[in-house]
């Protein structure tokens, strides 16, 4: 098994490898494609910018985790009319092992409206892609959250909508034999989330991969038009501490999978998929905002699984509603009250539940290299904002019926503590304003979207950049629009699909080369 | 050289304002010097443009009361009672940078001070780190 960081190359003036496919990237996308071609037998070599974290070194605070395990140590975020903070995770295993861990499959309907509108064609079948998803099951252990492990966060927002009459289940997760112990987002301390970092990184790694951690892809190198390798170097992610430059020779693919913010960066720097000028362009996410309702019981979210139970029953209006076990430090921050106000707040945190509204927003941002670093543009439309404040009267009335006897809506322009839902009356009449509550974004799409024709995608409908024959993006880049439900199954899902198809092109390049040298 | 960045005084202005918004005394050992590590950290690993808004808001917020409350004084100059008048009319006004910038050290400070082996005791956190957080460990003795 070999992963080499800054650590074990500092004092080497620059270091070298080559391999049939480099991957840059080890998440939801990087570490599925790097597991398909090193269990055919092919010579993989994977970058990833953040730090090789094993369990045991997880902690449970979340600054501690965020400076390590996040991008921007957690401060990414994307301006507009209102700051969205965007999370991503930056380490081996990528967002993974820091994000809930709720498995989806990509909705029909979103793949049906990607073949009629987007130009998606005959590629990416759907068939093909539950096939994917059916063995990404397997591999990562995915089931619903059992009921003795859903907490009370969960069991209240079953309530709630038992109460109202409307659809919920438990959240299907890629965790096996979950403590509960509601540290997600910080890295599961017992090892049971089948994060990347816990599944196909150490496959890939023991089947001969060679993992190259704390390394930042510069460029990839072309040459006559056709990806060769890639230029990275050792960086402390935490420090800025620069080490060695990294040049890996691929000797038949680039795979990008850096993410929809990491991967149209990469290219733009890269000088390829500009025709179209659509790369870093078209960014669509999943904001979302939560509600805390205090109840007369114990709630205790810190006992239980992180997100246990969720619903899609308004899926087609746009958002999907979800228990959020927030760790106490990002409960503060959502918190009514300053000073004195907080720290009464904070006393009773034992009695609140937390639940959370994501919408398929419409609104469309970019990404581009800054001055101060990557700079990210995203603002929700009215529209979007229309959404979101049915979203949080919904939650609101599911709070109060799960027995809530107070809501904290955390909106602009309404009181901080709600006790009847005829309080939130006047929400209905505030302007459909992005600064009105508090968002953040998880899930990132677009920013080098697929199709068939160079002037309107950067990559083709087999992942391949359009101009740079050789260089593939795996990630939710690619993806024409948002989802409405959580991506790294469905980011997964279409990597395997893309990784199987590498492995057959090299078998046939190869078959090629033989029947050449015969 | 990002150490540079903030003055002595800029990181004692920060810690005022971090404090003003979670007072943490009651369950955090010297609470300021949990916050002047917390800081120092901030300022050697967060983005640029995280830093600069840290201190264009500290200075704000630092010399708002003339505007808001009417008091020549600044923030540090401000009896308890004022300060907490003076973050909840900031929380609640009407423009949006203004609503913002004390939430910034709200949230600084609770990530400061509510991820500590004994915040985490207090608020019922399992498993949790018996140990302090290595950016605490790696501080100076005390804040500046």
């Amino acid at each position: 098994m070999t992963v080499r960081s800054l650590a074990d190359v500092r004092d080497e003036a620059a270091v070298e490898d080559s391999a049939d496919v480099v991957v840059v990237g080890s998440g939801a996308s990087g570490a599925v494609v790097a597991y398909l071609l090193c269990e055919a037998g092919l010579d993989v070599v994977v970058l990833e910018e953040g730090p090789y974290v094993r369990s045991e070194e997880l902690r449970s605070d979340m600054y501690g985790s965020m400076r390590r395990m996040w991008r921007d140590g957690g401060f990414q975020v994307a301006l507009g009319r209102a700051v969205t903070p965007i999370l991503q995770g930056r380490c081996v295993g990528g967002t993974t092992v820091v994000n809930g861990a709720i498995i989806h499959r990509l909705p029909e309907p979103i793949h049906a409206a990607w073949q009629r509108e987007h130009d998606l064609g005959s590629a990416l079948p759907y068939a093909e892609l539950m096939r994917a998803s059916d063995r990404l099951d397997e591999l990562l252990g995915v089931s619903p959250t059992p009921e003795p492990v859903q907490g009370n966060n969960a069991r209240l927002l079953h309530r709630g909508l038992d109460e109202l009459g409307l659809r919920g289940n438990a959240i299907r997760r890629s965790v096996i034999d979950c403590r509960g112990s509601a540290h997600c987002n910080q890295g599961c301390p017992t090892g049971q989330k089948q994060s990347m970092l816990a599944t196909l990184i150490p496959h890939a790694l023991e089947r001969g991969a060679r993992l190259y951690a704390t390394c930042r892809a510069e460029r990839v190198v072309g040459q006559s038009g056709r990806a060769v390798g890639v230029r990275a170097r050792f960086v402390d992610p935490v420090t800025r501490e620069r080490g060695p430059t990294l040049r890996v020779h691929a000797r038949h693919a680039v795979v990008l999978a850096a993410s929809a913010i990491q991967t149209p960066l990469l290219l733009s720097k890269s000088g390829f998929g500009r025709r179209s000028g659509l790369v870093g362009r078209r960014l669509q996410a999943h904001p979302g905002t939560a509600l805390v309702g205090v109840f007369d019981q114990p709630v205790r979210m810190t006992v239980g699984a992180t997100q246990g139970y969720e619903s899609t029953h308004h899926w087609a209006e746009r958002m999907k509603l979800e228990t959020v076990s927030m760790p106490v430090e990002l409960l503060a921050a959502r918190l009514p009250g300053l000073g004195h106000a907080l720290t009464r707040q904070l006393e009773r945190h034992d009695h609140m539940a937390v639940w959370g509204v994501q919408v398929r927003a419409q609104a469309q941002g970019g990404v581009r290299a800054g001055l101060f670093g990557t700079d990210i543009r995203y603002q929700l439309a009215a529209e979007d904002v229309a959404v979101l404040k049915r979203g949080i009267f919904l939650l609101a009335e599911l709070l109060f019926a799960a027995g809530a006897r107070e809501v904290l809506p955390g909106v602009h322009g309404l009181p901080p503590s709600i006790t009847h839902l005829d309080q939130l009356a006047p929400l209905a009449d505030l302007p459909d304003d992005p600064r009105l509550v508090h968002c953040i974004a998880a899930h990132l799409f677009g920013t080098a979207r697929l199709g068939s024709a160079e002037s309107t995608s950067v990559v083709s409908r087999q992942l391949e950049v359009h101009d740079c024959s050789g260089l593939f993006v795996a990630d939710s880049s690619v993806f024409p629009t948002n989802l409405g439900v959580n991506p790294q199954h469905s980011i997964s899902a279409v990597a395997w699909l893309l990784g199987e198809q590498l492995v057959e092109r090299v078998a046939r390049g190869r078959a090629r080369l033989a029947r050449r040298a015969s | 050289m990002r150490q540079l960045l903030f003055t002595r005084g800029e990181r004692r202005r920060v810690i005022t304002l971090c404090s003003a918004t979670l007072p943490a005394g009651a369950w955090v050992e010297r609470p300021e010097r949990v916050l002047g590590a917390f800081l120092q950290d901030l300022i050697a690993t967060a983005p640029l443009s995280t830093l600069l808004g840290v201190k264009v808001f500290g200075w704000l917020l630092w010399l708002c009361p003339l505007v808001v409350l009417g008091r020549p004084r600044s923030f540090g100059g401000l009896a308890a009672s004022e300060r907490q008048l003076l973050l909840d009319a900031l929380a609640a006004h009407r423009i949006y940078v203004v609503r913002e910038m004390p939430l910034l050290f709200k949230a600084l400070a609770s990530f400061a001070l509510l991820g500590l082996p004994e915040s985490q005791a207090r608020f019922g956190v399992e498993p949790r780190d018996i140990t302090a957080p290595a950016w605490l460990d790696a501080a100076p003795g005390d804040a500046p």
